[in-house]
């Protein structure tokens, strides 16, 4: 967790400096290229996992079950930050 | 919507070539990743500490702003504690780093491979690119049902860009602005609570 925070934090710091550097704005083919190569890796290690791939099912329905129940409890607490701070406001 | 698709297509690639055992698997499993995790880590903080917009947009926000990702967070974080009672296949924590994905599926599924393996990784793959259809088809009726804000909740860390032309839409421009900061203030938020669920 430690190295997380340092890798994202010295990220900031050097994006700071570089900041005027005209390059700088090229850095999100780079974040891609690096999300490309991950996922790619964690397909390979899903392809070659005999468990993981016979219980594909499970794992997609498991994924969009974690989806739904998160997805709503934040719209819950939202409409609730809405009602008592923002919607008079706009009356 | 094509980063998405571009992104599961290398996943599937992967996928066929290592069940096909075109490519030796080692690849994945060695500290290769890790060191590619930490440097696509560098570059996302790059791209926050060279961003002027940003810092002059916090600049001049109001603070009550601040409890619409806060409220994203907290209801995530109940959300799937609450729904892990009902899995057997995942723990409380477990299914608590699946959703504070907020929908930033490439970060956040690539974290949970390297802490907790594979099977939890694409667990956290599906769920969080979920999360983003989920935002994007259903904002209209979100936004009818539940008010101004639930749309930009759902959005999760996706409201700075893949669902922002949408927020705009149903909204309003008004709107644009609060759903940049949410989008900000939760995508931060990612890499810290991940790991730190990650840990149990």
């Amino acid at each position: 967790m430690f190295s997380v925070i340092a890798c994202l934090l010295a990220g900031i710091v050097a994006g700071h400096l570089l900041r005027d550097w005209r390059h700088v704005r090229h850095i999100g083919r780079l974040i891609s290229l690096a999300i490309f190569l991950l996922l790619f890796l964690l397909g390979l290690s899903v392809g070659g996992n005999e468990a993981i791939l016979s219980n594909l099912s499970t794992i997609g329905v498991t994924g969009v079950v974690i989806s739904l129940a998160s997805t709503m409890g934040s719209v819950l607490a939202s409409w609730w930050v809405y009602v008592r701070f923002f919607r008079k406001d706009e009356a | 919507m094509k980063g998405a698709l571009t992104i599961i297509a290398f996943f599937v690639l992967g996928v066929m070539l290592g069940w096909s055992g075109a490519l030796p698997l080692w690849l994945s499993e060695s500290d290769f990743t890790l060191y590619a995790l930490f440097f696509l880590l560098f570059c996302v903080g790059v791209s926050v500490g060279a961003d002027d917009t940003l810092r002059r947009t916090i600049a001049r926000m109001q603070p009550k702003i601040l409890l619409i990702p806060l409220a994203t967070i907290v209801g995530t974080l109940l959300g799937s504690f609450a729904i892990s009672f009902a899995l057997d296949n995942v723990s409380a924590t477990e299914s608590m780093a699946i959703g504070s994905g907020f929908g930033y599926y490439s970060l956040s599924s690539i974290f949970i491979t390297q802490y907790k393996g594979a099977e939890l990784g694409t667990i956290a793959l599906v769920s969080n690119v979920f999360r983003e259809i989920f935002a994007l088809l259903m904002a209209p009726l979100l936004f009818k049902a539940f008010g101004k804000l639930a749309p930009i909740a759902a959005g999760g860390a996706t409201t700075m860009d893949t669902t922002l032309p949408v927020i705009s839409r149903v909204c309003g421009r008004d709107w644009i602005f609060v759903a940049m900061l949410h989008g900000f203030a939760v995508d931060l938020s990612v890499p810290f609570l991940v790991t730190f669920l990650c840990r149990f």
